[in-house]
């Protein structure tokens, strides 16, 4: 186990530095130095070599680039270009409002993926089952921020239910907080949901042809026995390797479905550091997505690894 | 089942017809794909010489207008037509998603069968190159890039090309490996053919298949990123028509008039919805072992 | 009473039949062997006896386990009777297996779900089992997953469960087919002394008559979904009476006495075996049958007390009995 782990956390570790190169050499391209993107072309010469020098950019870019990772590793994100704000409270506060998000996302996405494929897997020769899986065909084409602007106009519009945009913070109201996120996390969550029902129907379809099914049968389980004490871990593997992919889509998608309900979250800090051409902040966001990315899908190996003895932590 | 149909079949001699009814009936997925595909690449064709009005026309008199007889989608909030807006919006979603496939498969296919064919340190090197890549999901590549070059057509494009590499690079390589360990690849090295005339002759018909399917099913996410980033305002420039930038419009004025935001919602999800099925449809019928079994 | 009694056993795939009138009875301890090619039908009878047929395919006539009825039994019903009067030792041990779990607990499942006993007295039960199945070590190896024991040993396993709570009657489809040459005698052996040891009876079901003469008492042979001959092994291999029972006795033969003169050809059945749904009317075997006739075009039914055959001209000299004289139905 432990070497399997200590292995794929060496590649992880690899694979994150060479991305953090990827992403400061793309970044540090740019035409112009930015201190006179940040003070614009007004600026005077003696001002911008002031603020090149105040943050560092005139140092080479190696010491730059370590600089930043120590900054990195250290939490130590220093601040922003343009506001001149510390990063870490910023992002910190953005994390309270994308984390949560994410994980509801999942949640809902879980909740509608595994009744469906169970229920379009079990009655796959009913017009029901028919009528699911096609359901789910067609839920993955809709893209979620469509599914957010629809939901947007139904429930927010037309029926009033809950507010179309904005986020109560924790502090104010827990469940003001949650509520903001109801919508935001059902488009988010509904989409996802809909890919993943589709392999929790080829998955739990499998697990119904299984030969080892029979045998459990033969032996004098009915049914629903034997789907509960064999079919569910098995069902489960394959499902469990497409979560990683899975978890990634809501990563990325979270950032869209910010924008879509202006919630205060990772994804508006980035498209707002974007627009404001605060580079330091986009390279701190850029590689904490990745990183996100990287260790969701590092987790989801050594569960996988957990469930399906075949597979082994050992090799 | 099979044996039967096939002797049913071969009793009469099928019309044209009646062979794409039949392959219909069997694969109401692809057919149901390839015709919406069709329909708007025929749109897409079709604003580039004509659409009711200028996409770019401004009628300050005909702001916000719902669907009536002069403008059957309505108007925006410059009076400009929407049914307009909506047809030349195809242009860029499908130039651009295309565009991104065809330099994913550029640089991703000749990747793949490299990684295939010359296995060792190459391999290695090029699997890892694809997972550092896999890390950066397609739209947040496109972020950075944006942040750097600054939104247009060509940045988006060539963000979601390279961060789809990885998605050819992989199907080319494991569909390559299959060929390249069949007896009949071992029979044409015994008698001393050239790796190169081996990939050639042999593996590429072979694999052109999934290549395929993968393009369809691909161009099915590209669509949807080149959508998100245009509604993010990081991909083609207004005052360009484009389906993300219309939603991200009309999204200002869901109280008055929320029909302006479902037409340019409804084009992405049947772009998405099109190339996924006719990709889903295509691979059952070019390879039916992976269909799951109904 | 007999233990078994199925009659007029019918299985159809969609109105394709697969298995048609097939009668087959077998007594309290008795080891009966049930051959015929892939594609006869005999692991789709065995399926439908058990009650697990695959989905889509449905079974008619009659399934009488000591004098109960099982087809149409309700599943909860049925469930009680599998696995501790009637138990089945599958074809394929790599698959047989749940992969994710250890084959101990499969084991110990298999006690629990007929048995109120204690968890640790299943897992006494269970550990003695796999010692009974030849695992010298059982207590390790009870741990192992499926993956991590050979097929051999796989199959050991499966028939540990099969015979767990000592059923009536076991059903085994071709149980050596898919192990090593070398393993398979040791398996089959294992299969013969356990049944005698506990007194249950056998139906083992194969395609290789070798197999089948050496454990069985009696064989009976299927030719596209039906049974075309039945009778003791000694008898069978004697004097058959069926040209495709002949045929399958020559081959076997055959190969022996090929390996003997270098030169010698291999004996065949000529013709293939239809494709299901696509079997001629009338006698199955027809179209590849030597001495086929006009009369052929008819379902000859089964006749003969003892020696049981399906075929309007029967071969060989009558075994003591009149061959000629119709015979009532068979399974009286």
């Amino acid at each position: 186990m432990s070497r399997f782990v200590l292995r794929r956390l060496v590649t992880v570790v690899l694979t994150l530095w060479a991305a953090s190169i990827l992403v400061f050499a793309v970044l540090n391209i740019l035409p112009g130095t930015p201190a006179q993107v940040i003070l614009g072309t007004q600026a005077t010469p003696a001002s911008v070599r002031a603020l090149t020098i105040k943050l560092g950019l005139n140092q080479p870019l190696v010491w730059q680039y370590l600089h930043w990772i120590q900054g990195l590793v250290t939490l130590h994100l220093g601040n922003s270009y343009i506001s001149g704000q510390p990063i870490a409270p910023e992002l910190g506060a953005a994390l309270e409002v994308t984390a949560p998000l994410v994980l509801l996302g999942l949640l809902v996405g879980l909740l509608i993926a595994v009744p469906a494929g169970i229920l379009s897997a079990l009655r796959h020769q009913r017009t029901s089952g028919a009528v699911l899986a096609a359901a789910t065909q067609v839920g993955i084409a809709i893209p979620n921020f469509v599914l957010g602007i629809l939901l947007i106009i139904v429930v927010a519009v037309d029926l009033r239910w809950l507010p179309a945009s904005g986020f109560t913070p924790w502090s104010t109201s827990v469940g003001g907080a949650l509520q903001s996120l109801i919508l935001p996390s059902v488009s988010l969550g509904l989409v996802e949901g809909a890919i993943l029902a589709r392999f929790v129907r080829t998955a739990v379809l499998g697990v119904l042809r299984a030969d080892f099914l029979r045998t459990a049968r033969a032996k004098g389980m009915r049914t629903g026995q034997a789907l509960i004490r064999h079919g569910i871990r098995n069902a489960a593997v394959p499902v469990v390797t497409v979560l990683g992919l899975e978890l990634s889509g809501l990563i990325i998608g979270a950032v869209v479905i910010e924008a879509v309900f202006t919630l205060p979250g990772v994804g508006s800090l980035l498209l707002s550091s974007v627009a404001n051409r605060d580079l330091i902040l986009v390279q701190d966001i850029v590689m904490l997505v990745a990183t996100a990315v990287v260790v969701t899908n590092l987790l989801v190996d050594i569960l996988y690894r957990v469930i399906d003895p075949r597979i082994g932590l050992r090799s | 089942m099979t044996t039967l149909t096939a002797g049913r079949a071969s009793a009469e001699v099928p019309g044209r017809a009646h062979r794409l009814w039949r392959l219909a009936r069997r694969n109401p997925s692809a057919l149901l794909g390839g015709l919406v595909v069709l329909v708007i690449v025929v749109v897409a064709v079709v604003a580039v010489f004509w659409t009711p009005y200028g996409p770019l026309a401004v009628f300050p008199g005909q702001a916000l207008l719902g669907p009536g007889p002069h403008h059957l989608l309505g108007t925006d909030q410059y009076g400009r037509d929407l049914l307009s807006r909506l047809m030349s919006g195809a242009d860029p979603t499908l130039l651009s998603s295309a565009g991104a496939v065809l330099i994913a498969g550029g640089i991703g296919i000749p990747a793949g069968l490299l990684s295939a064919s010359r296995g060792g340190m190459v391999s290695e090197l090029i699997m890892r190159l694809a997972d550092l890549i896999y890390s950066f999901p397609a739209l947040l590549a496109a972020i950075t890039l944006v942040a750097v070059f600054g939104a247009s057509t060509i940045t988006a494009t060539v963000a979601i090309g390279i961060a789809s590499i990885p998605a050819f690079a992989r199907v080319t390589r494991s569909a390559s490996l299959t060929v390249l360990g069949t007896d009949y690849v071992l029979a044409a090295r015994a008698y001393g053919r050239s790796p190169l005339a081996i990939l050639r002759r042999h593996v590429v018909p072979n694999i052109l298949p999934f290549i395929i399917v993968q393009s369809s099913l691909l161009l099915s996410v590209t669509v949807l990123a080149v959508a998100a980033l245009s509604y993010l305002g990081l991909g083609t420039p207004p005052p360009a028509a484009t389906w993300g930038g219309m939603l991200e419009n009309a999204q200002n004025y869901l109280y008055q008039d929320p029909l302006m935001a479902v037409w340019p919602g409804l084009a992405i999800a049947l772009c998405v919805l099109g190339f996924n099925a006719l990709g889903d449809g295509l691979r059952d019928l070019l390879d039916p072992t992976l269909r799951p079994r109904e | 009473m007999s233990l078994l009694e199925v009659s007029q056993l019918r299985v159809d795939a969609r109105e394709i039949p697969v298995v048609s009138e097939v009668s087959l009875t077998i007594s309290a301890g008795e080891r009966v062997g049930l051959i015929g090619e892939s594609g006869s039908g005999k692991t789709m009878a065995a399926l439908a006896i058990m009650g697990l047929l695959p989905e889509g395919l449905t079974a008619r006539g009659s399934v009488l386990l000591d004098g109960v009825e099982l087809l149409g039994l309700p599943e909860r019903r049925l469930s009680k009777l599998r696995g501790s009067r009637i138990a089945m030792v599958f074809q394929e041990p790599m698959t047989a297996l749940d992969p994710l779990m250890r084959v101990g607990t499969q084991i110990t499942d298999a006690i629990r779900l007929h048995e109120r006993v204690t968890r640790r007295a299943a897992r006494d039960r269970m550990l003695q089992l796999m010692g009974r199945v030849g695992f010298a070590n059982a207590k390790e190896q009870a741990r192992r997953f499926p993956h991590q024991l050979s097929g051999g040993q796989r199959q050991r396993i499966v028939i540990a469960i099969a015979i767990a709570c000592g059923p009536a009657l076991i059903l085994a489809d071709e149980p050596t087919t898919a192990l090593d040459v070398t393993v398979q005698a040791q398996v089959l052996a294992l299969l013969q002394d356990l049944v005698r040891d506990q007194g249950s009876a056998l139906l083992l079901i194969s395609h290789d008559l070798a197999v089948v003469s050496s454990v069985c008492q009696r064989i009976v042979v299927m030719y596209g979904g039906r049974v075309v001959e039945a009778a003791a092994t000694a008898e069978l291999l004697a004097s058959p009476r069926h040209p495709y029972t002949d045929a399958l006795l020559r081959t076997s033969q055959g190969i022996g006495a090929a390996a003997d003169t270098l030169a010698g050809q291999l004996p065949t059945i000529p013709g293939a075996v239809p494709q299901l749904g696509l079997f001629p009317e009338g006698c199955v075997f027809r179209g590849r049958c030597p001495f086929e006739q006009e009369r052929c075009q008819h379902v000859p039914e089964i006749r003969g007390r003892d020696h049981q055959v399906a075929c309007w001209f029967p071969l060989g000299p009558p075994t003591g009995r009149p061959a000629a004289a119709p015979f009532g139905q068979a399974n009286a």
